[in-house]
This record gives structure tokens, sequence and C-alpha cells, in this order.
């Protein structure tokens, strides 16, 4: 058996002293992080959104508009040829994958929100070819903890700024 | 304080319960490593794919290393579940899960990240000293071993209670019953279609039903932190937790916390084996009966069972506790139901049945004096 799981009294105690104390630190700064991981948050929110997605494009004027899309959408790459991208390709996370229909906001809205944000940076990042959308958007429709819904809007990193 | 602070680094004891819930906790960790499978199946890898992870994108593992530990998970749970070499396979299958749960925070949950946390402090218990395959049993003293880090894993149970209970207590939402009464008014219409009486939806989805149940869930969650660990509440605090884990498990999904938490709850028993006894006369089927359901059930080996008519004093069955005193009847049932898990729901019921028994024969002596 490795001496290492059968530590002395000493080492015993130092072992036990370092895993409390960072069991501890992890509860206490639960709020420093959106989703609370590692801290036992269970059950902390009953909230609903829903995630209605678009997409930022150039418009004749040298302005932008915002397209909305149901997940998937064609787009022009750079030799002109339309090419066909979808949210879920990248996306497979259950929650954030489900489009415009609630779905619960396990961990909560915060959580869900920081990860939706990721989420809009991460595919922006990996539209290789799609040479027409400048921003993915999302605007989000919340209902925490029963109470009356609001809209809050979500945007990804700009394409070609 | 301090004596108490010495026991705990000192203290050895029986590993037969540590044993037993390190098979158990080895089942979970099989379960759990074979939902780990799914994601192998798919065609896109996590880290292919949008990910958040807490490590360094360079340390995150990739579809090769992810198998490889995936499988390696596997095999170090059938080493924890059958004994052999299950220290080492516990600290290894924790090691691999934590790591994995760094490389992506999507796939965190707090059941998952529980179990390898017993897993890791299980690893430093003596818990491959009983329910070993393919060796004989050991002697009560083979079995003796350091619990010091069993003890530790109480704590973390009493840790997570605190954290969910206090981060509760401290948000409105929780504290008013908000979150509850969404949680039933959502319920409500789905519980109706399913033929539930609408009335009796309308009565639990009220504001001051899911109020009391919000503070209700909170005082569990902050008197289990504290309950456990006092001799005086511990047996009515497991009841308490066991029937609030249950009623999560029916209510809500939380994978394998529910059973997780009650393995753990084995723990908070004395470790010593064997110190209270059955005693039930052969000539009784009552008795035999209950023998025979004490030796199928015993699984923490609280009871010495013993045939004796004389002992039993004309009763069918008699426990006799750790400090000698006997109790027949529905006491004595209560007294077995509190000792045997699969029938300790029933101990709080029969012990409130036993006391109003009781205290109706005390009335009628009264009477008739």
């Amino acid at each position: 058996m490795p001496r290492v799981l059968d530590p002395g009294i000493r080492a015993r105690t130092w072992f036990a002293a370092a895993y409390v104390a960072i069991q501890a630190s992890l509860v206490l700064t639960a709020a420093s992080r959106p989703d609370g991981v590692f801290s036992f948050q269970m059950f902390n929110e009953s909230s609903r959104m829903t995630i209605a997605l678009g997409r930022r494009v150039r418009t004749a004027g040298g302005g932008t508009t915002l397209v909305s899309t149901d997940g998937a959408w064609e787009a022009m790459d750079a030799s002109g040829a339309a090419r066909r991208f979808r949210w879920s390709d990248r996306v497979r996370d259950p929650i954030l994958s489900t489009l415009g229909r609630p779905v619960h906001a396990s961990y909560g809205v915060a959580a869900q929100l920081f990860r939706l944000q990721k989420a809009l940076d991460d595919v922006a990042d990996h539209l290789q070819g799609d040479v027409e959308t400048r921003a993915l958007v999302a605007d989000v429709r919340i209902w925490k903890n029963g109470r009356e819904s609001y809209e809050t809007r979500l945007e990804s990193r700009a394409r070609y700024p | 304080m301090t004596s108490l602070f010495r026991r705990w680094q000192t203290e050895e004891d029986d590993a037969y319960v540590v044993s037993l819930v390190r098979t158990i906790s080895g089942v979970l960790l099989l379960l759990s490593g074979l939902r780990e499978l799914g994601p192998l199946r798919s065609d896109a890898h996590f880290a292919d794919v949008f990910h958040i992870p807490l490590l360094p994108e360079a340390l995150v593992a990739g579809r090769a290393v992810f198998t490889v530990l995936t499988l390696a998970q596997l095999a170090l749970a059938v080493l924890v579940v059958v004994g052999r070499w299950a220290r080492p396979a516990l600290l290894g299958t924790a090691i691999i899960g934590l790591y994995l749960l760094l490389c992506d925070r999507l796939a965190y949950h707090n059941n998952r990240y529980a179990l390898l946390l017993f897993a890791l402090l299980l690893a430093f218990t003596p818990c491959d000293r009983a329910f070993v395959v393919g060796r004989a049993a050991t002697s009560a003293k083979a079995r003796r071993g350091p619990l010091w880090a069993a003890r530790l894993a109480q704590m973390q149970m009493g840790i997570i209670y605190v954290a969910s209970g206090g981060s509760k207590l401290l948000d409105a939402d929780w504290r008013e019953g908000r979150v509850i009464g969404d949680r039933l008014v959502r319920a409500t219409s789905m519980a109706i279609a399913k033929g539930v009486p609408a009335e009796l939806m309308e009565v639990l989805a009220q504001p001051a039903l899911a109020s009391a149940l919000a503070k209700l869930a909170i005082l569990t969650e902050l008197f289990l932190a504290a309950g456990l660990f006092l001799p005086r509440t511990r047996a009515f605090a497991l009841w308490w937790g066991v029937m609030f884990h249950l009623t999560i498990e029916v209510t809500s999904q939380v994978e394998l916390f529910t059973w997780l938490s009650l393995a753990i709850y084995a723990l908070f028993a004395v470790p010593a084996l064997r110190e209270r006894a059955v005693v039930y006369d052969p000539d009784s089927r009552r008795g035999t009966f209950v023998a025979r359901v004490v030796r199928r059930l015993d699984w923490l080996a609280r009871f010495d069972i013993r045939a004796d008519a004389g002992a039993a004093g004309g009763r069918a069955f008699v426990i006799v506790e750790r400090d000698g005193t006997r109790a027949a009847g529905i006491l004595g049932a209560a007294r077995m139901a509190r000792a045997l898990p699969l029938l300790f729901p029933l101990f709080l019921p029969l012990r409130v049945l036993a006391r109003a028994f009781s205290s109706r024969a005390d009335d009628a002596r009264t009477a008739a004096c």
C-alpha cells in the first residue's frame, strides 16, 4: 500500500487542515464564480430562460443590422460561395443549444448567462468561412424564480472589427 | 475540545462499515464512469467544441487522453467495488475525475464533485479490510485501522449541508419561498395532467405553504450540518436526513447524490460491530421470522443474534441495547429498525407509536389506581 495513504499523525493533521481550508474557501468564494462551481449551492434557482439567436450583419449603407436565426444560417465565404453554419455544431450543451423555447436555467440565471456569453464568443471565433457575420447576438428572455419576465441581450466579440 | 481533537487524530476502530461504504461508493463510481461513456460515442469530443476549461487550454484532455482516462476510471471503479487495490484505485479515480471536471465546467455537477471528494477521502481510510472479493473474512482485530479520514468524510457531508443551507438562507428568493413556490406552480399543471386532484395542487401551490416549505428545507440542511455530529440528536438527524434525501430523489433529478448521501450516512454509525443483540424464542414463529429478517438486513452488523427462549423472557424477541436495556414489542421493533438500513425509515414512526402505546398504558394504570 502506498505510504502516502497512511500518513502519520502530523501529516494527517496537515492534510485535514488543508482540506477543510480549501473546501471552506471554495464555499465562501462562491459568489465570485457566476456558476458557483465547487460550492454546493443546490437548487439555487427555479429560473427559466429562452434564447433567441441573431447575427449582426453589414448593411449596404455601411452600418449593421440584426438578422434572427433559428440556429442555422447560410453565409458567403471569401470566394463568394454559400456555406451553411449551425449554432449546435459547436454548442452541444443541452441548455445553451436549445433555442426559441423556455428551458430551466440550471445553476441559475447568472451561470447560464456567463456560459452563453462564452458560447457566443466561442462560436464567433470559429465561423471560418463566414465573412458576413459581424457578431452573434442572443436575446434572452428570463423568468427569474417565477417573477415577470425580462429580456437581456448578450453579444459576442466583434468579428472583423 | 483538545481531547476530541486528539481522539480524531488517533482513533482506531473496526473498518467494517467504512469498507461497506467503499463498496457502495465503488458501485456509484462505476455508474458515474458508465455515464461518461456517452460522450465517447459522440461524434464531437468536448474539447473540440464549445467548452469552458478551468485549466489552461493546453492541459485539457484531447479525445485520446479522455478515452484512456474514462476507461481507466471504469477499471479503477471495478477495483474499488471488489476491494483489490481499492485505496489506490479510489485515489486514482478521484484525481482523474477532478482533472476532468477542471477540463470543462459545463460538465460540472455538485453531485459528481461530491462523489469524487468522498472517493478521495475514503482512499485514506482502511476501507480495504472487509468486503474484499476472493479474500476470507478477517478478524475484528485485523479490521482495525485509523478512522481520521472517515471523520473527515463526515465533516465533508456537514460542509455540503452548511454550503447548501447557508446559500439558501442568504438568498431572499429562497427564504421567502419564491424558488420552491415557482417549482410547485410549474409542477401543478403537470401533476393535474397526471390525475392529481386540482384542489390538492392548489393547496400545495399556496405562497404561504411554499414559504413554509422553503424555511423547512433551509432549517433541515442547517440542522443536519450540526445534528449529525451530536450524539443526542444523531438518530433523529439521520432519520430526518434520509426522509429529506428520499423526498429530493422522487421530486428532482440529482443523479447519484441521494444514494451517495445515504451511503455516507453509514459512516455516522458506531464502528464497533454486534454491540446490540436480538434474543428470540426459537419456538415462536414471530421470533424466528424476526431473526431471519435481522440476519438478512443487518448490513452494518449491529446485532448479535441469539436463540434463547429463557433470555427472551416469554417474548417472541427482545432487543438488547449496548447499555443492556431491553425492549420488546413495538419499542423493540423500533430499536431494531433504527439499526437496519432498509427498515430505518420506519424507526421514528414505530418509536412514536411505541411511546403512544406506552403513555396510554400508563394512563390506564393511573386510572386503575
